[in-house]
């Protein structure tokens, strides 16, 4: 069973009709791993949200296709049981008054006990196996079990998709690598098709088989992973590897705020 | 479950323990008070008439010779649960206006914030007057005029609340994760905007109450012989300068009313401000 989501020509424009996004083209595959690269602001976060019909208030989709298998379907059959999605900043992404327990529970509309169930095995799966910590509340929580927590219930659904906004962001480089670790454990074990939205050059070139490169609302290059590095393309794809070469030349570990500082 | 946590965790300081002990005194007393009154509120005994305190009418007797104490207890039904029914009318109304205008946006909203507009420039004892004069007189007509010059406040209140809250992220979190609209709202968005809106009714409570009693006291609401707080201080005006005590005991029940609610609504704005719950992020 070969899963196929494409997304085709999706366009992002704002109430008054200015474009934000245009003629975004990308194809996910079942147990392939996708990065979509960019700098902070130009587009990345909004054409996922775009392609599941989820924008902010204010924003609309101007057009584009989204297909499963070749039949196109709307964001609202996609959400959640077909695509499962972690957003960018898991400290604001769980409701403050509602422990994880509870949102395991809005999330699969089972019966509680199986939702409970689900959710531990989820847990552990990514490594929270702590049997506290369904009952906590999310102020509870540090940002690296918070991240975890959140991908943990994007896959109780067991959604054949993953689309991980910016999911390394606000982590310090261990718990970085261990989320990367997670990330490839799951689409080795579960063969998940993942989305990866991020400006960390280092997770692109880790994990993900193909890249495509967006500035501006666009996409500008798209190529497998070691072909990028090896001889980008585009410009822009350039400017951007040459700014994280020059961050990484000092012999230091990657740190994460010098590489958000560089391409930002 | 939160509020609960909240509440353990504050130990409330001792003006508040007070304040809950007369709230549940005052609630008692709308509920049985006219049951409890050891006389008749509306019996008359001329041969009565403004007796001062002794121990059949702890209290005195009023200018028909009825006892101040039951009258004082038997019109606590009407002032308080006057209130009780307006705040639940304005609280259903203004939220769901509020809510409906936040969450549909754009020129529903506007239309709906326009007329909240209209409501909010005429200060509201001026509009509940304005109410009763079209409606008529009687205790039914000034609570639905209290809730009139009344709900839009709330529904502004509650319109801005949702706004924000709609942006929240974890709103947008459960949106992707499947959840539908009207299940986001009652669990996501809801329960935030009322916490708030306990808080402002409950700052709010004293002062329908001087609504509902000023209303009495003009004569609009409830009609004399009844028993109520409004009315006791209007009868009770008569004989101002000669048995002043008459127009203190109601004055007392509505300023004890008004000061509990008040440091009532202090505290659960203390207790659900999310701030002081462990790292949350207030909505």
């Amino acid at each position: 069973m070969t899963r196929l989501l494409s997304i085709e020509d999706l366009a992002v424009a704002t109430g008054s009709g200015r474009p934000l996004v245009r003629g975004v083209s990308l194809t996910l595959r079942a147990g392939r791993i996708l990065a979509l690269l960019g700098e902070s602001g130009c587009g990345k976060s909004l054409s996922l949200l775009g392609a599941l019909d989820a924008l902010p208030p204010g924003l609309r989709r101007m057009g584009g296709v989204v297909a499963l298998d070749g039949r196109p379907c709307a964001g609202r059959e996609l959400r959640g049981g077909i695509v499962a999605t972690v957003l960018q900043n898991p400290r604001e992404a769980f409701n403050p008054l509602l422990t994880l327990r509870a949102h395991a529970r809005e999330t699969l509309e089972v019966r509680k006990a199986e939702a409970d169930a689900r959710l531990a095995s989820a847990l552990a799966e990514v490594g929270l196996d702590d049997p506290a910590v369904p009952g906590l509340l999310p102020g509870e929580m540090s940002g690296g079990m918070l991240q975890r927590a959140m991908i943990a219930l994007a896959l109780i659904r067991e959604a054949p998709f993953l689309i991980a906004d910016e999911p390394t962001t606000d982590l310090d480089p261990v718990a970085r690598a261990r989320l990367m670790d997670l990330l490839a454990g799951l689409r080795a074990r579960r063969g998940l098709g993942m989305l990866l939205v991020t400006h960390d050059l280092g997770v692109a070139a880790r994990l993900a088989d193909e890249v495509a490169v967006m500035q501006g609302g666009r996409i500008v290059e798209t190529a497998p992973t070691a072909r990028l590095f090896a001889a980008p393309a585009h410009r822009h794809t350039r400017d951007l590897l040459a700014a994280h070469a020059m961050l990484c030349a000092d012999d230091r570990p990657p740190a994460k705020t010098a590489t958000v500082g560089a391409v930002a | 479950m939160t509020l609960l946590q909240a509440g353990m965790a504050l130990r409330p300081p001792p003006g508040l323990r007070l304040a809950s002990v007369s709230a549940l005194l005052l609630a008692g007393l709308m509920l049985f008070g006219p049951w409890l009154a050891p006389y008749d509120p509306t019996e008359v005994a001329l041969d009565l008439k403004l007796m001062g305190p002794s121990l059949a009418h702890p209290l005195g007797t009023d200018h028909l010779g009825r006892d101040v104490l039951s009258r004082l207890m038997a019109g606590a039904q009407v002032s308080l649960g006057a209130v009780a029914a307006i705040l639940a009318l304005v609280l259903t109304l203004g939220v769901g206006i509020g809510s409906l205008a936040g969450m549909a946006g754009g020129r529903t909203d506007a239309a709906i914030m326009r007329v909240c507009d209209a409501f909010l420039t005429i200060p509201t004892f001026i509009l509940a007057l304005f109410f009763v004069g079209v409606l008529g007189t009687g205790p039914a007509n000034v609570v639905t005029a209290v809730v009139l010059s009344h709900w839009a406040w709330y529904a502004r209140m509650a319109r801005a609340l949702v706004a924000g809250l709609k942006r929240q992220d974890y709103v947008l979190a459960a949106r992707v994760a499947g959840t539908g609209r009207l299940m986001t709202v009652v669990r996501h968005i809801l329960p935030a905007v009322l916490a708030q809106m306990a808080i402002l009714a409950s700052l709010d409570i004293g002062h329908m109450m001087l609504h509902v009693s000023g209303l009495s006291f003009l004569g609009l609401g409830v009609t004399p012989p009844d028993p109520e707080w409004g009315v006791m201080i209007n009868d009770a005006r008569a004989v101002l300068w000669t048995q002043p005590v008459l127009v203190l005991w109601p004055g007392l029940m509505i300023m004890l009313t008004v000061m509990t609610f008040n440091r009532l609504g202090d505290g659960l704005r203390d207790a659900l401000d999310p701030a002081l719950q462990a790292g949350g992020k207030a909505p």
